[in-house]
C-alpha cells in the first residue's frame, strides 16, 4: 500500500458542484482511469480516500487536495518494495485522461509513512475574495461607498477585537475572528486576499470574517464571489510556519510565516 | 472542444445558488456532447417533463442523445422540467428555458423531442413549452417556432395531448430517427413551410400528426372515427421496431450526472419485450415482440460501459429478466470483472425460484436485500383473471427456499381494482401474507434465525386500465371503491395470526384516477390538461405537489365529465381514440382474452405456445422461433 496526495483545480461551471458530488465524482474517476486504489474491508467497501476540506457550491478553487491509498502504481505493482520513486506524473496524466476539463490534477506527492491525513493537517486557508452589489443590496446590506473600501477594511482589521457569531452543530457561539486573520488585504478594485485559520476547530470562513466587517452575521453563499488559492499544513519543523499540503518543507519560496501574534 | 474557463452559463451564480441543486441546470457532465451550434444543421433538444434527477435516468434519452450526436450534422442536447423553486425565479425574472448544454433558449432550436414517460407529466409538458416561449397549441405556432414532437409509451394513446404537439414519432427510436432527421434537413434546406413538412413527414412510417387526422364523435360522446384529413396521409400508423437489437445503436458512454440520480448505475438492456402476456399489462403488449440481445454483445458492452463511466453498479434491465434464455451464463460472465472491480450487479424483476435465488445468493447480501414477488392479486381465480402465471405454490415453495437461504424480508405487490374482483379475492391478500410468515416459522428453526424475524410488507396500487391491454373495454374502479377495497384487506392482514409481522402500504387514489382519465382518453382533454396548467397544476406526479381539486375544476370548466374515460365499460364495437395506431397486437386478439380474462381462463406466454396475438406482423424475436 503506497499514500498519494494529489492536488486539483476546480473551475468553470463545475464549481457548482457540492462536496459529495466532488467525493462520487472521483470514485467514478479512479474506476475510469483503472487506478489501483484500495478498498476498505467489511461488508460494503468503499474507496480509501479522503479530501482534505469541502469547498463551498459555487467556489472556485487553484488547489484542493484529496488522499488516495493506491495497491499499486500505474505501469507497476507495488509487491516489491519500491527501489525508485514512482513516476507520478504517468498518475497524473492517467487521472486528467478521464478528468472533466474543469477538474485538473495539478500535482502529487507520495506521502511518507505516518504522515497525517490532508483532512486532520490542514491549518490554514488562502481566499480571493470579492463580493456581489447585487446579492447584497437584495439582502439591504450597504458596501462602503466606491474607493474608501480598502481603507475601510484596513481600519477594521486595525481593531483589537472582532467578535462574530459563529454557527455550530451545538448553536450559535460568539468568538473573536482577530487572532485567526493571517493575512488579509483588499485591493482597490475590492478584491480581497486572505489567509484565515482553517481545520476542524476555529475554522473561519471569508463569509464569516466579511459579514462582520459589513457589521452582519455570516453573509449567505451567493454574496461573495469565492476562490481558494491554496489550503495549507503546519510546518513539520518550525513553529508559525506553514505550507501548501503540498510542498517542499525545504523550499524557502513555498514557506508562509505567521504574524508573532499567533 | 470548449473551454471550460469561459464557458457561459444561462442562470447567474446568484441566481444558481438560490436553488436547489444547482447541477440540474448545469450540463458539463462526464460524456455530455458539446458541438459548435453553427457547424451543424440541425439543433435537437430532448425536452424531459420532470426534474433532471429522473430524466437523467432514463435509458431512451441516453440512446437519443447518443446516436444523434453521433451525426455531425445534429447536435443534441437535453433540457428538463426546472424544479419549482428554478420555475418561480425563471418567471420572476423572465429568464426563458434552456439547454443543458449550450445554455442557450430552446425557441433556438429546430425540434424539440418530448419523453412521454406517464400521464401525470403533461402539465410539465406545458410548462417547459410556457418557460420557453413556445405556444402551447401547435395551431398557434408560426414557422419561426421549433417543431414540437412527442415519444415514449403515452403516445400509443397521445390523443389527451395531441393538440399541442406537431408530430409524434411512434415506436423504438433506432430505426426511424435518422430518417426522420434528414427529412428535416432537407426540407429545412428547401425552406418548406412547417405546415409542408408536417405533410411529408406524416408520411413516414411510425410517425403521426394529429393535426393531419379528423376526428369525429357520436351523440354519446364517444368516438366515431379518426380519419386522414388529406389524400395519401396513412389511415394507421405502425409503431418502429427493431429487428435486431444485437446489431443496433446502444449507447457505450452514457453521460454520468454528477448529482445522484434515481438510476446511477449502468443500464444494460437485455431483452425488450415480454413474452407474458399479463392482462393488465401496457408494457407487456407495447414492446412486443420477445427480442433478446446476444450474450457476447452484452458482455463486451456492459463491460464497456462500467469502463467509460467508472459506475459502481450495474443494472440488467428488461421487464422481466428471468425469460433472458442465457441468464445464468450471463452473470457467471460479468461476475469475475465486477468483483475485481467492486461492481455491484443488480438483477430487478426476477421471478423468484431456485435458480435465481442462486443468483441473487451471489451478487446480493442477503442480510440486506429483501425478495419482491408480485402476485398482483389475492386468489388464483383473480390471478387467472389477469393471467399472471404465478401459483400461490410457486410463491410458497420460493419463499420457503428463500428463507432456507438466510433472507427474511418479502416485499409483495398486489393491485386492486381488477376487473371481477370480489371480497374474497382482496381477503386472499392477508391469506397469502400469513401463509408466508407461516412458512417462515415452519421451516426456520429458532436457533437460526440470528434474533431476526420475517418482515413482510405488501403494497398495493390501484389498477389502472391502459390502452392495448385486453383490460382496454374495463371501467375503473371509483376512488370510494378503492378506498373501500383498502379497507377490506387491512382488515384481512389483522386477522392474521402473524400480523404483527405483516406492513401492509397503499398509495391514494386521485392522481390513479387522473391517470386513468388520460390513459383512455380522447382530443378533448387537451383543453383540460391547459386549464389545470392555468390553475397551477404542475409535478402531478409527485404527491407534494398534485392536487386534484385544481383538476376538477379545469374538467368542470371545460364540461368534460372524467368519469366518462375512466369509470365506464365500453362495448365490444366501440371505436376507440387510440384505434389509429397500431403496436402490434390485434384489437381481436385483446378481445378475445378479455372474454377470456371475465371466464377466468389463462392463456399461454410466448415461449409455450403463440395466442396469435398480431405481432408477428413484425417478423421477428419469439415470433419466428
Ligand atoms: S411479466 Fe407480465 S407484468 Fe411483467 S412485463 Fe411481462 S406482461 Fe407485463
Ligand atoms: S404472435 Fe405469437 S409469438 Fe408473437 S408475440 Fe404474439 S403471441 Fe407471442
Amino acid at each position: 500500500m503506497i499514500r498519494v496526495r494529489i492536488r486539483f483545480e476546480k473551475k468553470g461551471p463545475v464549481r457548482f458542484i457540492g462536496h459529495l458530488d466532488v467525493m462520487r465524482y472521483f470514485q467514478k474517476v479512479m474506476r475510469r482511469a483503472k487506478i489501483d486504489i484500495a478498498y476498505s474491508e467489511g461488508y460494503s467497501p468503499h474507496q480509501l480516500m479522503s479530501f482534505a476540506m469541502p469547498l463551498s457550491v459555487g467556489a472556485t478553487s487553484d488547489a484542493e487536495y484529496a488522499d488516495l491509498t493506491l495497491r499499486s502504481f500505474p505501469g507497476r505493482t507495488m509487491d516489491d518494495p519500491p527501489r525508485e520513486a514512482p513516476d507520478l506524473s504517468l498518475l497524473i496524466a492517467r487521472l486528467n485522461d478521464v478528468m472533466h476539463e474543469g477538474i485538473t490534477v495539478t500535482d502529487a506527492c507520495v506521502l511518507p509513512e505516518g504522515a497525517k491525513k490532508a483532512m486532520t493537517a490542514v491549518c490554514a486557508c488562502g481566499w480571493r475574495v470579492s463580493f456581489r452589489p447585487d446579492v447584497l443590496r437584495n439582502e439591504d446590506i450597504t458596501l462602503p461607498a466606491e474607493g474608501s473600501l480598502r481603507q475601510a477594511f484596513l481600519a477594521f482589521l486595525d481593531r483589537p477585537s472582532i467578535p462574530a457569531l459563529k454557527k455550530t452543530k451545538a448553536g450559535e457561539k460568539q468568538i473573536d475572528l482577530r487572532p485567526f486573520i493571517y493575512e488579509a488585504d483588499c485591493s482597490d478594485d475590492g478584491v480581497f486576499t486572505l489567509l484565515l485559520k482553517a481545520g476542524s476547530e476555529d475554522n473561519v470562513k471569508p463569509s464569516l470574517l466579511l459579514g462582520a466587517f459589513l457589521g452582519k452575521n455570516e453573509l449567505p453563499p451567493a454574496a461573495l464571489v469565492l476562490h481558494r488559492t491554496q489550503i495549507y499544513q503546519a510546518h513539520p519543523e518550525r513553529e508559525r510556519v506553514i505550507l501548501p499540503l503540498i510542498a517542499d518543507p525545504a523550499d524557502a519560496s513555498s514557506l508562509k510565516m505567521l504574524p508573532a501574534t499567533v | 472542444m470548449h473551454c471550460a474557463a469561459d464557458e457561459h452559463l444561462a442562470l447567474t451564480d446568484a441566481q444558481l445558488l438560490s436553488v436547489e441543486k444547482p447541477e440540474r441546470y448545469i450540463g458539463h457532465e462526464v460524456h455530455a456532447v458539446y458541438k459548435d451550434a453553427g457547424a451543424v444543421d440541425v439543433r435537437y433538444c430532448i425536452c424531459f417533463p420532470d426534474v433532471y434527477d429522473i430524466g437523467m435516468s432514463n435509458l431512451a434519452i441516453q440512446i437519443i442523445y447518443g446516436m444523434l450526436n453521433e451525426r455531425d450534422d445534429v447536435w443534441c442536447e437535453r433540457a428538463c422540467a426546472p424544479w419549482t423553486d428554478l420555475e418561480c425565479l425563471m418567471r420572476k425574472e423572465q429568464i426563458p428555458l434552456f439547454a443543458l448544454e449550450s445554455q442557450d433558449p430552446l425557441r433556438e432550436f429546430d425540434i424539440l423531442g418530448f419523453t412521454l414517460q406517464y400521464e401525470l407529466c403533461y402539465t410539465n409538458v406545458l410548462q417547459m413549452l410556457d418557460l420557453a416561449r413556445i405556444p402551447l397549441y401547435a395551431k398557434d405556432r408560426t414557422d419561426c417556432d421549433p417543431l414540437i414532437m412527442g415519444g415514449g409509451p403515452c403516445t400509443y394513446n397521445p390523443e389527451p395531448v395531441a393538440d399541442f404537439f406537431d408530430f409524434f414519432y411512434i415506436g423504438e427510436a433506432e430505426t426511424g430517427f435518422h430518417e426522420m432527421i434528414d427529412l428535416y434537413k432537407e426540407a429545412k434546406r428547401d425552406g418548406l413551410s412547417r405546415r409542408d413538412f408536417l405533410r411529408r413527414v406524416a408520411r413516414m412510417p411510425g410517425i403521426y400528426v394529429p393535426s393531419l387526422y379528423d376526428v369525429t364523435y357520436h351523440e354519446d360522446g364517444t368516438v366515431r372515427a379518426v380519419t386522414p384529413a388529406e389524400e395519401g396521409i396513412p389511415a394507421v400508423i405502425e409503431k418502429e421496431l427493431v429487428r435486431n437489437l444485437s446489431d443496433c445503436y446502444y449507447p457505450l458512454k452514457p453521460v454520468v450526472p454528477f448529482i445522484r440520480v434515481a438510476q446511477d448505475r449502468v443500464t444494460l438492456e437485455i431483452l425488450r419485450g415480454c413474452i407474458r402476456g399479463c392482462r393488465f399489462c401496457q408494457a407487456g403488449q407495447l414492446y412486443k415482440p420477445f427480442r433478446e440481445r446476444d450474450i457476447e454483445v452484452l458482455i463486451r458492452w456492459g463491460i464497456a460501459m462500467l469502463e467509460n463511466t467508472g459506475h459502481e453498479e450495474i443494472t440488467l434491465s428488461s421487464l422481466s429478466s428471468s425469460d433472458y434464455s442465457s441468464l445464468a451464463e450471463l452473470v457467471e460472465c460479468l461476475i469475475p470483472y465486477c468483483n475485481e472491480h467492486h461492481v455491484n450487479i443488480s438483477l430487478p424483476s426476477l421471478r423468484i425460484d431456485a435458480f435465481s435465488l442462486d443468483v441473487m445468493r451471489r451478487i446480493q447480501d442477503i442480510k440486506k436485500s429483501s425478495l419482491t414477488f408480485a402476485p398482483e392479486a389475492g386468489s388464483q381465480r383473480l390471478r387467472n383473471v389477469i393471467n399472471k402465471g404465478l401459483s400461490e405454490d410457486d410463491i410458497l415453495r420460493g419463499a420457503r427456499e428463500a428463507f432456507l437461504g438466510g433472507w427474511n424480508k418479502v416485499k409483495l405487490y398486489f393491485m386492486l381494482g381488477i376487473p371481477t374482483e370480489t371480497e374474497e379475492d382482496l381477503a386472499g391478500i392477508g391469506d397469502i401474507a400469513g401463509k408466508i410468515c407461516t412458512e417462515y416459522f415452519d421451516h426456520v428453526p429458532k436457533e437460526e434465525r440470528g434474533g431476526r424475524s420475517v418482515e413482510v410488507t405488501a403494497s398495493s396500487s390501484f389498477f389502472v386500465p391502459k390502452p392495448f391491454t385486453p383490460f382496454q373495454w374495463a371501467a375503473m374502479d371509483t376512488r370510494e371503491m378503492y378506498q373501500e377495497k383498502v379497507r377490506i384487506v387491512k382488515r384481512s392482514i389483522a386477522s392474521q395470526v402473524n400480523q404483527k409481522r405483516i406492513r401492509y402500504t397503499y398509495h391514494m387514489s386521485d392522481a390513479s384516477v387522473l391517470e386513468g382519465v388520460f390513459a383512455r382518453g380522447d382530443r378533448r382533454l387537451s383543453s383540460a390538461v391547459l386549464s389545470a396548467y392555468r390553475k397551477g397544476a404542475v409535478y402531478d406526479a409527485w404527491t407534494e405537489h398534485f392536487d386534484m381539486s385544481k383538476w376538477l375544476s379545469a374538467f368542470e370548466e371545460c364540461g368534460i365529465d372524467p368519469a366518462f374515460y375512466a369509470h365506464r365499460e365500453r362495448p365490444k364495437e366501440e371505436v376507440f381514440p387510440w384505434d389509429h395506431i397500431r403496436c402490434g397486437v390485434g384489437k381481436e386478439y385483446l378481445y378475445r382474452e378479455w372474454e377470456r380474462a371475465k371466464r377466468g381462463l389463462e392463456s399461454v406466454n410466448c415461449h409455450d405456445g403463440c395466442v396469435q396475438c398480431g405481432a408477428a406482423f413484425y417478423q421477428t424475436g419469439c415470433c419466428v422461433r
